[in-house]
């Protein structure tokens, strides 16, 4: 068993699968597969949060799908999470009639998932990159001291950083004078203090003006920021970059991390950063009619937790559907409108979405409800981590930016910024 | 065909009536009071109450109605006053009295104290004007009454010892048909927990379909005391909802710093670290915050789990929960399994007493 606790197993499980949802599960990944179940397991439950049960399986399917679990491995996650409680599976002659939800809402259910973890008897190597990612999630760590502490022979290093690699959860620097370092991109998304303060004390670098940049407009598409310092600020975790597919083919669009969520907080703020990242979508790529005024469009959403959609979106689960944000509805009179799962989580969500957007925005003008349809358009996300797995196999890394990054991150490590 | 005695007929009625007007129904809840004599606590039964309704609103708030049934001619002014006393002790806003016939001077007295009136004629009037006379549901029905009634309770013949077991049995009877009703609502969470994890070291000594009967009341009252507890926040801070549950479960702020104290103290003596809360506790507030979120939902548990047990565990109801609630919901349905499978995982009891349930 990994000696951290098993709310942060949790934790690491579901960062583990974030990377790797797009990985195929063969090759080494074969040593991780009990982490990567409960992986999709906290990915998904987090998703369910706050719901009382869900009968449209087939939306749910859908919903996993864009969550990175597979049709063959639906029923295997909602079995773990039917044996941890979290929820029950009423079946029918005909197959699955039910889901309902008991995923705990006032604490985190993170620890449940580890204890799980724990339970399936995970592989020696598994404990081991389990303990390893929770280390360099923090601070980075030198090589030859991640070896020692955790016990790695060469060959399990050699096994956990190329997952880690694919996964863009784990790397490997090599410094000037030789010796290795250990880090994590998630260390910045929860640590975001330490890339604020240096962004502060170093305004006329170039990684913190863009830092600056993005901060001022969270969701830009990358399109407009698009150079070699980015997709390496990408890669290293200082920017986030999750994708929106749609209508006009996929969309990368950059945020900065955030200071003042949890690491237990991870979902919701992915789910805000899919609603901004939705709308941007909608303001700027959309193939008809554009959004013209977002925060109005959340803001609605936000008091009456409905919007009305367009007849022809009728068989089409749109983006926030498959986030779990909503539902598509039928109206009375022939319409479909969307309505907004009320749960703490979403409506957290939700308003920080709006903060974000708020930046830059101060117009409140009246709400053009032909423009919200295209919030619930269908659509596809990819969250950070897996945009990142993704950048990683597009993007070969240059020396000059690579260098760049890194310094950055070796110096948040060594605590040098003040 | 078997002649319904008439003071069992009306009750059946009596709760068709509640029922259809939104009410959970239990009949002939039992009053007694508790009292030290020679040095024992003796428990001293007091009446009974035919018809009970309880209803809970959209968010929350207990409402109580009473029911007396009498077949023959005794006095009938005497006995609104004895219900109008039952009312008050319940906190019930409405009384109901059925009788064959009733004198007038009773009708002038019993509109001033709440109580309607239900002679034999006007009450199959209303029954018929209300559209509830073709109700049929095993609820109502006097063969199912007759079941249920010898499904409760222990026959022990006389002259035998009980045994301990069914002497732990008869407790939990005997707290469910007298102490429920009496104590503080909040105690009856904790008891209820208790009591069926008692239940829980003993219940295979006895007969399964009594267990059944016995486990699905205990959850009918759970889910009662819960919603209570649900009200209570609901009335008082939402917002803060753990302050506000910790404050109800262990009876108000300085109740609850007593109990810490003396938990502090009984560590010390034990050198061990016992804490007021029970280990199960965290669990029980998911439950009583998913109750109070859904609350326009949850406040018909108590109705749903007496139709599982009439209809379809008792009896084998063709009927579905959609052909019976005019509202049916789903999320009340699933947070009424919610209960039921709480109560399963913290008493450790089997969770295939409650298969009829949980498979709906």
């Amino acid at each position: 068993m990994a000696d951290i606790e098993e709310y942060k197993i949790g934790i690491r499980c579901q960062d583990v699968q974030h990377g790797l949802r797009d990985v195929q599960a063969s090759g080494p990944l074969i040593d991780l597969q009990n982490t990567l179940l409960i992986g999709k397991c906290a990915t998904l439950s987090m998703h369910l949060k706050g719901l009382n049960y869900v009968e449209d399986i087939r939306a749910l399917k859908y919903m996993a799908g864009e969550l990175g679990i597979t049709s063959f491995e639906f029923e295997p996650v909602l079995s773990e999470l039917q044996t941890i409680d979290f929820i029950r599976i009423v079946k029918s002659e005909h197959g699955i009639k039910r889901i309902e939800i008991t995923v705990p809402e006032l604490r985190d259910g993170y620890e449940d998932l580890g204890r799980r973890w724990g339970d399936l008897k995970p592989t020696e190597i598994e404990n081991k990159a389990i303990n390893l990612i929770d280390c360099v999630s923090t601070i980075p760590v030198s090589l030859a001291k991640a070896k020692t502490t955790f016990r790695l022979t060469d060959k399990e290093i050699d096994i956990i950083s190329e997952i880690g690699k694919q996964g863009t959860f784990l790397d490997i620097y090599t410094m000037p004078d030789g010796s290795e370092i250990l880090y994590s991109p998630i260390a910045v998304d929860e640590n975001p203090e330490k890339i604020y303060a240096f962004v502060k004390g170093h305004q006329d670098n170039a990684v913190a003006k863009l830092f600056t940049k993005i901060q001022s407009y969270q969701g830009i598409p990358e399109d407009e920021v698009g150079d070699d310092i980015v997709k390496e600020a990408i890669l290293s975790g200082v920017l986030l970059s999750p994708t929106v597919t749609s209508s006009s083919g996929p969309k990368r669009f950059i945020f900065t991390p955030v200071i003042g969520f949890t690491e237990e907080e991870k979902i919701i703020l992915d789910k805000s950063r899919a609603i901004l990242a939705c709308v941007r979508y909608g303001q700027k790529f959309a193939s008809g009619t554009k959004i013209k005024w977002p925060r109005a469009l959340l803001q609605s959403l936000l008091l009456k937790k409905r919007l009305t959609a367009h007849p022809e979106l009728k068989d089409q689960y749109g983006l926030l559907v498959t986030k779990g944000l909503g539902r598509i509805e039928e109206t009375t009179t022939g319409f479909f409108s969307f309505t907004l799962n009320d749960t703490k989580e979403n409506m957290k969500a939700l308003s920080f979405a709006i903060q974000m957007l708020e930046i830059g925005e101060t117009q409140l003008p009246i709400v053009d409800e032909d423009k919200r349809q295209i919030l619930i358009q269908n659509g596809s996300y990819r969250d950070p981590a897996s945009s990142r797995t993704k950048y990683s196999r597009e993007l070969k890394r240059t020396k000059t930016t690579n260098d760049e990054i890194i310094k950055i991150i070796s110096q948040i490590g060594r605590g040098s910024i003040k | 065909m078997t002649e319904i005695p008439l003071d069992i007929s009306y009750k059946l009625r009596l709760r068709r009536l509640f029922w259809s007007m939104g009410y959970f129904s239990p009949l002939e809840v039992k009053l007694a009071a508790y009292a030290f004599k020679f040095g024992e606590q003796k428990r001293y039964d007091i009446s009974d109450i035919d018809v009970m309704g309880i209803r809970f609103e959209k968010d929350l708030q207990q409402n109580i109605i009473i029911g007396d049934c009498k077949s023959g001619s005794e006095s009938s002014i005497n006995r609104i006053f004895w219900l109008k006393g039952v009312m008050d002790f319940f906190e019930a806003a409405r009384g109901y009295f059925v009788q064959p016939t009733i004198s007038d001077h009773t009708k002038q007295v019993a509109s001033k104290l709440n109580i309607n009136l239900l002679t034999a004629d006007n009450f199959a009037l209303i029954e018929n004007e209300m559209g509830i006379g073709a109700l049929k549901l095993f609820l109502f029905d006097i063969e199912t009454y007759k079941r249920a009634e010898s499904l409760w309770g222990l026959d022990i013949k006389k002259g035998d010892k009980p045994t301990n077991n069914q002497l732990a049995l008869k407790e939990i009877y005997s707290y469910l048909d007298y102490t429920f009703w009496i104590v503080e609502d909040y105690r009856n969470i904790f008891t209820i927990i208790d009591r069926a994890t008692d239940l829980q070291r003993f219940y295979q000594e006895f007969q399964e379909e009594k267990i059944k009967f016995l486990l699905y009341n205990v959850v009918i009252m759970l889910s009662i005391s819960l919603l209570q507890m649900g009200g209570f926040i609901l009335s008082t801070d939402r917002k803060n909802f753990v302050y506000q549950a910790r404050e109800y479960m262990f009876g108000g702020m300085i109740e609850l710093r007593e109990r810490e104290l003396l938990f502090r103290k009984i560590s010390e003596l034990v050198k061990q670290k016992l804490t007021v809360e029970p280990t199960y506790y965290n669990e029980l507030l998911e439950l009583v915050n998913r109750l109070v979120k859904f609350a326009i939902y949850s406040k018909d548990i108590p109705r749903y789990l007496e139709i599982v047990l009439y209809e379809y565990v008792l009896n084998d109801s063709q009927l579905t929960f959609d052909n019976i609630f005019k509202d049916y919901s789903v999320d009340t349905l699933k947070l009424t399994k919610d209960i039921a499978v709480f109560l399963c995982n913290v008493s450790g009891i089997d969770r295939k007493f409650f298969d009829k349930l949980l498979t709906l």
